[in-house]
């Protein structure tokens, strides 16, 4: 069957690599003039990909998110523990929400994480996680992160993997602590909201 | 990039090739060996250039929440890399548009015909034959096909489940028999619904209004543990009585029950699912005597019932990105009872078995085995009478489809073939090329050939219908010979043969933006040995009991041919983040050939090029003022039904949504709010009262908790 299926698959390809000269010729020359450069996207892989569309999620988060009386041009958007976004979180760079602009900052310093405005908590660092999100209870900080039960340790905004797709849940509870105001666009979207 | 691959082609090719040939290919492979090298730089240099090119931050949240990431079904996913005429309705499009039945959600894609004929009854079809039983499609719910293969067609009466629950309907134009199986000759209709793990919690939908009287619809889902999700849900509704030409009621108000469960359980790489479904309708009908007048028809108006259930097992193991196994089963039941007219009880089986996996670099190869076991009994009444009564079909099918990479990410070539065996015409081969050409992300272009067969129902076989009564002076040759009425009974026969379709297809895509694209495909159909009418006027009799007609047998014959051609085109902008505009628009022509006398008679084949309307416009606007309040508004255009002398119309229909807290949604919704009725369709075969469609108004409330 194997044998068969080949000797199959090597008659058809015979047939594509052996037809007309003109017509390759033709096609060759279709494909110089047409074959513009494609957008990075295309050749990235799964995991690229992922996150490729969390960046595109912190995005909407931040938009969807009012901070306490804050006149400050630029919102901060830091990320603390192991980069797993490469240059996708970067396109966030000086994307601007509202009035104001994004900075993304690497910081695995936790002092310097109080000057931020929204924090996402990479996977690695999910052991030290709870006391992180713990000190930081008293500032106006957007914490997200992508680890599962990171809602349960405090953490705002958490997403998850579910049948392919991302969906999120929400803390609405340390969301208030914090003083910060999320959409009810964003309410409405998520898959739950902890009260 | 390709030197691997060139050297692995080379061992294999090199032994029958002789030194030029050979010489030739090194050339051309090596040629593509440059494209390639110079795409990749080019890939490099546009990545560091678009700093901020993430495509997905264009996208709102909930279109982001819709983007699959593994790369398999990334794969599956993007449409632009389908070749063929594929049109994706999805829940946002349901839920935006007000329409309250899968037929009239259907509305929103090119291409397809849907007509109303009363409260529960439509015809709807792709690339034209339109008609009450339209037998030229393939409709299937969550993979389990709905198309009856006692009469042909589909039912639509009895397609239903919670709205809400739909994932996306998949409308794909044109015949696309080897992956979608027998019947779809003209296009496939794919309703998916939502996994069990995307419809937690509870929802509940309730409402009201002047024709769509009352409905209301819960939905529980939960989990039993971390991989296995499930829901429940039940609906029902209760739908006016239309009115018909004379200004009486069509006796159609139907009312409508509906239940069922799904349950996916995942466990490494299999994915098991559990689906049922269970209904019960009541619906009625009005039926035309004069049309009729069959010698014993007592009745003009009846109520009926029908009710049925199905169940339906799947698994799915994926083995990698490239390569899976699908094996699914179902059994569906239905009684239908409609007294005086037909009265039928259906039972279908199928086991469906799929493998995909990649031979060499460039092949992904997927083959299946299909077994289709179908079994049903007709109770003979005054219309309609089966001989046998009851009979059980079987039918076996296989098919294979290569999908080749000519050039990666810029020209693939599908070749396919499927193989059935039917109880009434033996095998069917329905063989389809097709190829891809994607020179850049915003454009491509694809082409299509495609053979596809429709194989005969069993009514076509074993029917005696007394089909409609006609005055002698209708039928030439008969004219002046009698002053009796003619009775044209139909009869099936053993001597029908499968119609049979030859279609080439053309599509292009453009995308503008990320926020604009439009959508364009032409076609040639080719139809031969389509179903025709032939009187046989040798074995006229004369029906002894009062009133006194002719009797003249009808024979099925395949004499019918013709060929149909047209363009359908569909546009997507999204003007900024509040707005979104959505159009498409369809153009059919048709021209069929037949020498049968009852032709004019005849809308399913004779006078088929007068019944599909030539021109279908459809815009929708979908506005957000704020995170709260929507406004959606659908118009449509569709133009003159010549055969039953229906003026084109249009109308428009009109959604507000208003959400006062994040998990209550308030709507209200217009339909066919340009005037206070139109016609659109005219029932074939069974002569129901040609009735005209309301305008209505209705309003509700969802809760989601």
């Amino acid at each position: 069957m194997t044998m068969n299926m080949r000797k199959l698959a090597q008659q058809i390809t015979l047939l594509i690599t052996s037809s007309n000269r003109s017509m390759r010729r033709w096609l060759l020359a279709a494909l110089l003039i047409m074959a513009q450069p494609f957008t990075a996207s295309i050749a990235h892989a799964g995991e690229t990909l992922e996150y490729q569309v969390k960046a595109a999620f912190i995005y909407n988060f931040i938009a969807f998110t009012q901070w306490p009386g804050s006149a400050e041009p630029a919102i901060n958007l830091c990320l603390y523990g192991e980069d797993y976004f490469g240059d996708e979180i970067d396109k966030l760079q000086n994307k601007t929400v509202g009035t104001r602009q994004i900075k993304v900052v690497r910081t695995n310093n936790i002092d310097r994480l109080q000057q931020c405005h929204a924090i996402f908590f990479s996977k690695s660092a999910n052991n030290d996680l709870a006391n992180l999100v713990n000190s930081l209870e008293s500032y106006p900080i957007l914490t997200l992160a992508d680890t599962p039960n990171a809602i349960s340790r405090g953490i705002i905004i958490n997403m998850n993997l579910v049948n392919e797709k991302i969906v999120f849940e929400i803390n609405l509870a340390a969301a208030r602590k914090s003083g910060l105001d999320i959409s009810s666009k964003l309410l409405q979207l998520a898959t739950k909201v902890h009260q | 990039m390709n030197s691997a691959l060139t050297k692995h082609q080379l061992t294999e090719m090199s032994s029958g090739f002789t030194r030029r040939k050979r010489q030739l290919v090194r050339k051309w492979l090596l040629q593509l060996a440059m494209l390639g090298f110079l795409g990749c730089f080019a890939k490099t240099v546009t990545a560091n250039n678009k700093q901020g090119g993430d495509p997905f931050l264009n996208l709102s949240i909930e279109e982001l929440m819709n983007v699959k990431v593994t790369t398999v079904s990334r794969r599956s996913q993007k449409l632009s890399e389908v070749p063929a005429a594929v049109f994706v309705i999805t829940q946002e499009d349901i839920r935006r548009s007000g329409a309250t039945s899968i037929p009239e959600a259907l509305r929103m894609a090119p291409g397809v015909e849907v007509a109303r004929i009363g409260t529960d009854k439509w015809a709807i079809s792709i690339r034209g034959f339109n008609g009450r039983f339209a037998d030229k499609l393939q409709v299937l719910m969550d993979g389990r096909s709905v198309y009856n293969p006692l009469f042909a067609g589909v039912q639509w009466e009895q397609q239903d489940t919670m709205m809400e629950d739909i994932e996306r309907i998949e409308v794909i134009r044109g015949p696309n028999a080897s992956v979608w199986g027998a019947n779809a000759v003209n296009g496939v209709i794919n309703i998916i619904t939502k996994k069990a793990a995307d419809t937690q919690g509870v929802l509940f939908s309730s409402g009201g209004g002047s024709f769509e009287h009352g409905f209301a619809g819960a939905r529980y889902g939960g989990k039993i543990n971390e991989d296995t999700h499930y829901r429940f849900y039940a609906k029902g509704f209760t739908r006016d009585n239309m009115q018909t030409t004379t200004g009486e009621s069509a006796n159609d108000q139907w009312h409508s029950a509906r239940g069922g469960f799904r349950i996916d359980h995942s466990r490494g790489i299999d994915q098991f699912t559990l689906q049922g479904d269970i209904f019960h309708n009541a619906f009625g009908d009005r039926l035309n005597k004069t049309q009729l007048s069959a010698p014993v028809i007592q009745a003009d108006s009846a109520r009926g019932h029908n009710e049925g259930g199905n169940i339906r097992f799947r698994w799915d193991r994926t083995l990698s990105e490239r390569s899976s196994i699908m094996l699914q089963s179902y059994y569906d039941r239905v009684d239908y009872r409609l007294l005086t007219s037909s009265l039928f009880r259906a039972e279908s089986f199928d086991i469906d078995f799929q493998h995909r996996f990649p031979l060499f670099e460039r092949h992904d190869l997927t083959w299946g085995a299909n077994y289709r076991l179908y079994h049903n009994k007709v109770f003979d009444n005054e219309l309609i009478s089966f001989s046998p009564r009851q009979q059980t079909n079987h039918m076996v099918s296989t098919f294979i489809r290569d999908d080749i990479t000519l050039i990666p990410d810029h020209l693939k070539l599908t070749l396919g073939s499927r193989f059935d065996h039917n109880d009434f015409t033996g095998w069917e081969i329905q063989p389809n090329a097709r190829a891809m050409f994607t020179p850049d992300e915003k454009n491509s272009l694809w082409l299509a050939v495609s053979r596809a067969v429709r194989i005969p129902s069993r009514a076509e076989n074993d029917i005696l219908f007394n089909a409609r009564t006609l005055g002698a002076r209708d039928i030439p040759g008969l004219s002046g010979l009698l002053p009796f009425p003619v009775l044209t009974q139909l009869t099936g026969g053993t001597g029908f043969n499968a119609e049979k379709l030859l279609a080439y297809e053309i599509g292009y895509r453009h995308q503008f933006s990320p926020h604009a694209s439009v959508d364009i495909a032409a076609f040639y159909n080719d139809y031969s040995q389509l179903r025709d009418l032939s009187p046989n006027l040798q074995r006229l009799s004369f029906q002894s009991s009062f009133p006194q007609h002719l009797i003249l047998p009808i024979l099925l014959t395949n004499k019918g041919s013709g060929h149909t051609h047209g363009v359908e085109a569909s546009a997507d902008w999204r003007v900024n983040e509040k707005w979104r505009l959505q159009s498409n628009y369809s153009f059919i022509k048709m021209h069929i050939h037949s020498d049968s006398i009852l032709r004019q008679f005849d809308p399913t084949t004779g006078s088929a090029d007068s019944v599909s309307p030539q021109h279908q416009i459809s815009a929708r606007s979908n506005y957000d003022f704020s995170d709260r309040l929507q406004l959606n508004l659908w118009l449509r255009y569709v133009s003159s039904v010549d055969f039953y002398h229906l003026p084109g119309y249009t109308t428009m229909d009109a959604k507000a949504v208003y959400r006062p807290r994040k998990n209550i949604e308030l709507f209200v919704a217009g339909q066919n709010l340009f005037s206070q009725n139109h016609r659109e369709f005219v029932s074939d075969f069974i002569p129901s009262f040609p009735a005209y469609i309301p305008r209505g108004i209705y309003g509700g409330a969802q809760l989601r908790f």
